[in-house]
């Protein structure tokens, strides 16, 4: 047998699976490819999940209002298929580039006023009201195709969740540095 | 029956490997629909066609086009997806010359002593694993391990939909300044790292069985501790494609006299392709 048949596919395995290892645990600056991704074997080892990675923002509208925005992305469609596979890659591995491709998907999309009640009652949890009244923000703007507002900058960060086991307590900490986006 | 079987088992193993690992590219082809289409056209060509599962340049096209899926989300793509390719890069070897079992049997054991080791690697090193942060947050907000944490520790299914419920809440506003402290039972700390510890040991002990193979080749408890290895952990976290890249690559590799061991493999692929029912918790739960 060759030794490309019998090292080839395992040496190529293993050659990503250190590369995943050391984006996603050593860096370069804070690692930020989620241990679950990247062809590497993290996945079911860490709450560190794409799943678990959330995307907040903050809007420049035509008025001059900086508002909040909430990412419910509309579904349907290929433009809509783009942008959950730009969302899926800031939730990944959240770097610059991947956050303005991001942005940029975003400042070309209408907006709509939304409210946390209704952020709520749309993924079918009201009754978790009480716990963001009073913290979140009255007003947020969300992706809509037909919205009327626009926004000309965005500022995008990424965030992951924390668990400490010991209170059962989970929080939100931020992943990299935040990134505004300007319309072109 | 019996006839049955062993007319299927007849079949040299590289023939029905070959044949699996297109039924597997068929059914779990790259995520990306542009390139999933042709994955899943060519390995039904070479399915029906006499010799085709044969073909080197059929194997290097369906090869190609999954790692061409990769390349742009390697970031975000499952990383069975990655398996796949590894393992259809294999039979793309295997094919070419007429060592084709040989090349199968050996990488199939290599890569599944790789995936345990590498998987036990990151359990060790990746920080949340051993000291049972991981098992709880999991045993805590994910409900098909409701049949873990349930009897164990008492924690009912409807607490561990509501803190999913607050985790997604959570998660809708971050960078808010929101915390959640979520239902959680007696024993639920001493239980998660149980499993934790229980994990890393099977897992270790899978990576080693299947090296051991390499010294070894008349052992058959690697084999049974892989099948028993999918259909627990398959039932409860149906990754199919993974399941089933596993079991591929772990028949590939029994030698052709395991008669027993051989149908085994064949019946946790089924069994793992149902798992989605997941008609095993709920029985357990139901009746536990």
């Amino acid at each position: 047998m060759p030794a490309y048949a019998r090292w080839g596919p395992a040496g190529l395995l293993l050659a990503v699976a250190v590369m995943q290892f050391l984006l996603a645990r050593v860096g370069p600056g804070t690692p930020l490819l989620s241990p679950w991704k990247g062809g590497g074997f993290g996945m079911f080892t860490v709450v560190d999940a794409p799943g678990h990675r959330a995307v907040s923002g903050e809007g420049l509208t035509e008025t001059g209002d900086r508002v909040p925005i909430v990412l419910r992305l509309p579904s349907g469609g290929a433009e809509a298929i783009r942008d959950q596979r730009a969302l899926a890659r800031v939730r990944s591995l959240p770097n610059s580039g991947a956050l303005e491709d991001l942005g940029q998907r975003l400042l070309s999309s209408g907006w709509a006023p939304e409210t946390p009640a209704g952020i709520l009652r749309e993924v079918g949890i009201p009754e978790q009201l009480p716990l963001v009244s009073g913290q979140a923000k009255a007003r947020y703007l969300r992706p809509a195709a037909d919205g009327p507002e626009e926004l000309s900058e965005i500022t995008l960060q990424t965030w992951r969740l924390q668990f400490d086991p010991f209170v059962a307590v989970v929080s939100t900490v931020p992943l990299g540095k935040p990134v505004t986006v300007v319309g072109r | 029956m019996s006839s049955l079987w062993d007319r299927f088992l007849a079949q040299p193993t590289e023939e029905i490997a070959l044949r699996a690992s297109l039924v597997l590219l068929f059914l779990y082809p790259a995520d990306d629909p542009g390139l999933g289409l042709p994955v899943r056209a060519l390995t039904a060509v070479m399915l029906i066609g006499p010799g085709l599962a044969r073909s080197f340049k059929l194997w290097v096209a369906v090869t190609l086009a999954l790692g061409l899926a990769l390349w742009p989300d390697w970031h975000s793509i499952d990383n069975h997806d990655y398996l796949l390719f590894y393992w259809a890069l294999v039979c793309t070897i295997a094919v070419r010359g007429p060592d084709t079992q040989r090349i199968l049997a050996w990488n199939g054991r290599l890569l599944i002593a790789f995936v345990f080791a590498l998987a036990t690697i990151w359990k060790l090193a990746g920080g949340q694993y051993l000291d049972g942060t991981f098992f709880s947050f999991e045993l805590l907000t994910d409900s098909r391990l409701a049949i873990l944490a349930t009897p164990a520790t008492g924690l009912l299914v409807d607490q561990i939909n509501a803190n999913r419920e607050l985790i997604n809440a959570l998660m809708l506003f971050p960078g808010a300044g929101l915390t959640v402290t979520l239902q959680s039972a007696p024993g639920i700390e001493a239980w998660a790292r149980i499993l934790s510890y229980g994990t890393v040991a099977i897992e270790g002990a899978l990576a080693v069985a299947f090296i051991a193979l390499y010294r070894r080749p008349d052992l058959d408890l690697p084999n049974w501790m892989l099948i028993a290895f999918n259909l627990a952990t398959y039932s409860l976290a149906p990754v199919l494609g993974f399941g089933f890249v596993l079991t591929v690559m772990g028949f590939a590799q029994c030698p052709a006299d395991r008669r027993d061991t051989r149908i085994a493999y064949v019946l946790s692929f089924l069994f793992v392709q149902l798992a989605p029912l997941r008609w095993i918790p709920h029985v357990i739960l139901t009746f536990g």
